[in-house]
């Protein structure tokens, strides 16, 4: 049994925070637990946040804020934050002075205990459009308002000569301009082929900006969007009567050639995050209807999409052979008129030789016998009466051969 | 002395067949599993995994991944049934293992689960290729979801994925269904789209991506959304089984016991689906579940028992076929009511799924299509999770004989009509002109 009062030795003290993240929106205090090496309760302490220092920015936004200390659990908190505490990533330096002079030499803390943290915030957005532009002139060709929170059902439609563009504003629950790490927009093709592009923010505003369009310095001088972020990218097919720019860069990778030259319904998607943001979103704003040029013979292919495993095990579709129908042949009937036809010339002949009066004398010579008897074969082969003597006795004598 | 080494050679004669088992046709199940670990603390860190393991009959075998002595066959003869490759961070494998070897040793039908974690080398992106999963290239990427994360006190930065885009299949994450989700920690993969040997089992979310959390993005991701695969799995037409995974703390002891609760949702689970999960998927790798063998296909005329040499056109006859499913420890007759056979020349003439009786037997009936030819029964059967089953057995088909044809065509009345007349005539004739008086 370790019994640590030995003033030999000083005790040190470990500080350590339960949670080390925070919630701005929800003003959730910050705890603090002081507790010796070994577990045991630490002495009356004040402990103080000597500083707060946020990733981004130099200086720190809390200074020597000493910590309240609650007796039931323990815990030194802070619950009140001034108001620049803003979302983001914070190294906070803790230090802890023992209250009585005795117990200095007692116990032993570090000088200062740094601990990251992250504060958290709800986000808003505010102000979301979507519009697509003729390029030329920067005339609006369809504008509509986003609701971010609903799955959009926004219809549109655009040519490759024409821009897309997506403002909106995220502010931060103090009221700053907010950049989030992920800010992307997903155009999805029928096809299942996905293009991701960037949101870039800068100044108030974060904006989207797709242009599809012929003329790189046209849309440079042509930005309204001078301090707003925009993707420019151009192609390198060009009707005939366009006029050249002086600076034309053959090797720009057009964003026709990026979406592979596939025409046809794209849904987007608007997909913003971020470690610090509480209330990361994933929008199905809609469609667009992209109409772009012809694929020209050299352009690279659309990359393969994977099919859908549960398709391709499934039973295939039964077969069953379809038999050969046999030939149509005339009805039975005719064929038996037929007969009768045939048979009739036999019957005039006996009707004629009893007519003339035959009358049959001695009976069978051996020639008539002979004759008939070969007739009967003949008429039994011709019948299939395999059970006949006679063709027993031939088939016999033919297979010993 | 001497009769101890004598006693000692023959306790040792009746080990050897002992020390030869390993899995057989007969009992799929794999039995001695190497695991390669680059740092042995994995042992600790890992134990509930090991132990399950253990207690379901595995021989593990504990090595470090840079063991010079580590070798996977013994004159010619492997001496392990399944690997484990648990070191992220080994760029080269002690003794004669290689990316190579690997290699091999799944293509001798042996079972692989290889995990990568944020340090990913190119040894294991190079092995995870060659199944078709391809890593990401930013050795500092892990993968991100802000809208799917588990909500945490301690880890702000959204890299603890809560993930419930789990495969649909009983064969591979067993009946029960994973209620809780499955925590992750890692790298993302893709998998290559003209492999269809490869799935996906868990996906990531469509907000997902995969970027270095601590810097800005300065140009799109490469791997975003549900194209991103956290787990997949791969069955090679020799049916090996092998499990990749991008977070190797998927399989450790802290996130098998941690509760979850994923972002945006209100319910919050005590224990994650990790366990669940990994048990599943292992039953499944080393052949405890979804391994199907198929008997001789069987086939004879309609009231007969015997296997004809050859058929004729337009026979009924009768096909059928025995197939077992491997529960783990005994052939249980397979059920299921996809099985199909392929009457097949060139193309199948008759496709047809089976019936079964429930006991294992599955059967059908059909005519014998009027082609004649060298045909084949066809019976080739992929279910997603299960063993790839391809039997075939060649029967000619002939047609008519010349006395298998109708004997008097109706048609031919008149002819045959006209034949008898005149021999009906001739003999009337000759009698009365050869006895008229």
């Amino acid at each position: 049994m370790f019994v640590l009062y030995d003033f030999r030795f000083a005790v040190p003290l470990i500080l350590s925070l339960p949670s080390t993240v925070i919630s701005v929106t929800k003003k959730e205090p910050l705890k603090v637990k002081v507790i010796t090496v070994l577990g045991s309760k630490a002495p009356a302490l004040n402990v103080k946040l000597a500083q707060a220092l946020c990733s981004g920015s130099k200086g720190s936004v809390i200074n020597n804020q000493e910590l309240k200390f609650d007796a039931d659990s323990a815990t030194y908190f802070l619950d009140s934050f001034p108001k620049n505490f803003d979302v983001g990533k914070y190294t906070f330096v803790f230090e802890i002075l023992p209250d009585e002079l005795a117990h200095e030499k007692v116990y032993i803390t570090e000088a200062q205990t740094k601990v990251p943290i992250a504060a958290t915030g709800a986000i808003s957005i505010e102000n979301a459009e979507i519009s697509v532009l003729d390029s030329d002139v920067g005339s609006v060709e369809s504008q509509k308002k986003l609701d971010l929170t609903k799955d959009g059902a926004v219809s549109l439609s655009a040519n490759h000569l024409q821009k897309l563009r997506l403002p909106y504003q995220l502010t931060t629950p103090l009221g700053h301009v907010f950049k989030p790490h992920q800010a992307f927009i997903k155009l999805k093709h029928e096809s299942q082929v996905e293009h991701v592009f960037l949101v870039k923010a800068s100044g108030k505003k974060s904006e989207l900006v797709i242009v599809e369009f012929l003329n790189v310095l046209l849309s440079q001088e042509n930005s309204l969007l001078s301090n707003i972020g925009h993707i420019e990218l151009d192609l390198p097919e060009r009707p005939e009567k366009a006029p050249r720019p002086p600076l034309w860069k053959e090797d720009f990778l057009g964003l026709v050639e990026k979406l592979y030259y596939l025409s046809g319904k794209y849904e987007i998607q608007l997909i913003i995050g971020d470690a610090s943001m509480e209330n990361s979103l994933l929008s199905n704003i809609g469609h667009i209807e992209l109409d772009l040029p012809e694929r020209p013979e050299k352009a690279p292919r659309p990359p393969l999409q994977p099919t859908d495993p549960y398709s391709r095990y499934g039973p295939k579709a039964e077969i069953s052979h379809i038999f050969r129908v046999p030939e149509k042949l005339p009805a039975k009937q005719l064929s038996l008129v037929f007969l009768g036809l045939i048979v009739l010339p036999f019957i005039a002949f006996l009707i004629g030789l009893t007519r003339l009066g035959v009358n049959i004398k001695s009976f069978p010579s051996l020639v008539g016998a002979a004759t008939s008897a070969v007739l009967l074969l003949y008429v039994l082969f011709l019948v299939e009466g395999k059970l006949s003597i006679p063709f027993l006795i031939l088939r016999s004598l033919h297979q010993k051969i | 002395m001497m009769n101890l080494s004598r006693s000692v050679a023959l306790i040792s004669l009746f080990l050897l067949p002992l020390l030869s088992l390993s899995f057989s046709v007969d009992n799929p199940t794999d039995r001695r599993v190497l695991v390669l670990l680059d740092d042995l603390s994995l042992k600790s860190s890992h134990s509930i995994f090991f132990s399950t393991l253990k207690s379901r009959g595995f021989d593990l075998d504990f090595k470090l991944a840079e063991d010079s002595k580590l070798a996977l066959q013994r004159y010619g003869q492997y001496l392990y049934d399944g690997l484990i490759i648990f070191a992220p961070s080994t760029e080269r494998f002690g003794g004669s293992l290689d990316s190579k070897a690997i290699a091999d040793f799944v293509d001798s039908g042996r079972d692989l689960i290889l995990s990568a974690d944020t340090s990913a080398s190119d040894l294991i992106r190079g092995i995870a290729l060659e199944c078709g999963v391809d890593f990401d290239e930013d050795s500092s990427a892990m993968v991100i979801d802000h809208s799917s994360f588990s909500v945490s006190d301690v880890d702000g930065d959204h890299t603890l994925i809560a993930a419930d885009d789990l495969v649909k299949s009983h064969a591979i994450l067993g009946k029960t269904k994973i209620e809780a989700p499955v925590l992750f920690r890692g790298v993302a993969h893709s998998l290559n789209p003209t492999n269809n040997l490869v799935l996906k089992v868990l996906s990531a979310s469509p907000s997902a991506y995969s970027a270095n959390p601590s810097s800005k993005l300065s140009s799109p991701p490469q791997l975003t959304g549900s194209a991103i695969s956290l787990v997949s799995v791969m069955q090679a037409r020799n049916n090996a089984r092998v499990v990749i995974s991008g977070s190797l703390q998927l399989f450790s002891d802290k996130l098998f016991r941690s509760g979850v609760q994923k972002a945006g949702s209100p319910n919050k689970y005590e224990k994650s689906g990790n366990e669940q999960f990994v048990t599943e998927l292992s039953k499944w790798v080393f052949h405890e579940r979804g391994h199907l063998k198929a008997g001789s296909l069987v086939h004879h005329r309609v009231g007969e028992t015997d296997e004809p040499a050859i058929y004729r056109i337009k026979d009924d006859l009768e096909f059928s076929v025995e197939i077992l499913e491997w529960s783990g420890k005994s052939w249980e007759p397979y059920v299921a009511d996809d099985v199909q056979v392929q009457f097949y020349m060139m193309s199948p003439y008759v496709l047809k799924t089976l019936s079964t009786d429930k006991k294992g037997l599955f059967h059908t009936s059909f005519k014998v299509p009027d082609v004649y030819g060298v045909f084949q029964f066809k019976v080739e059967y992929e279910k997603l999770g299960y063993t790839t089953l391809s039997l075939s057995k060649q029967i000619p088909v002939r047609p008519y004989r010349h006395n298998e044809y109708e004997r008097f065509i109706p048609t031919a009345y008149p002819y045959y009509g006209a034949c008898f007349t005149t021999m009906a005539g001739f003999f009337v004739f000759s009698f009365v002109y050869l006895y008229h008086k």
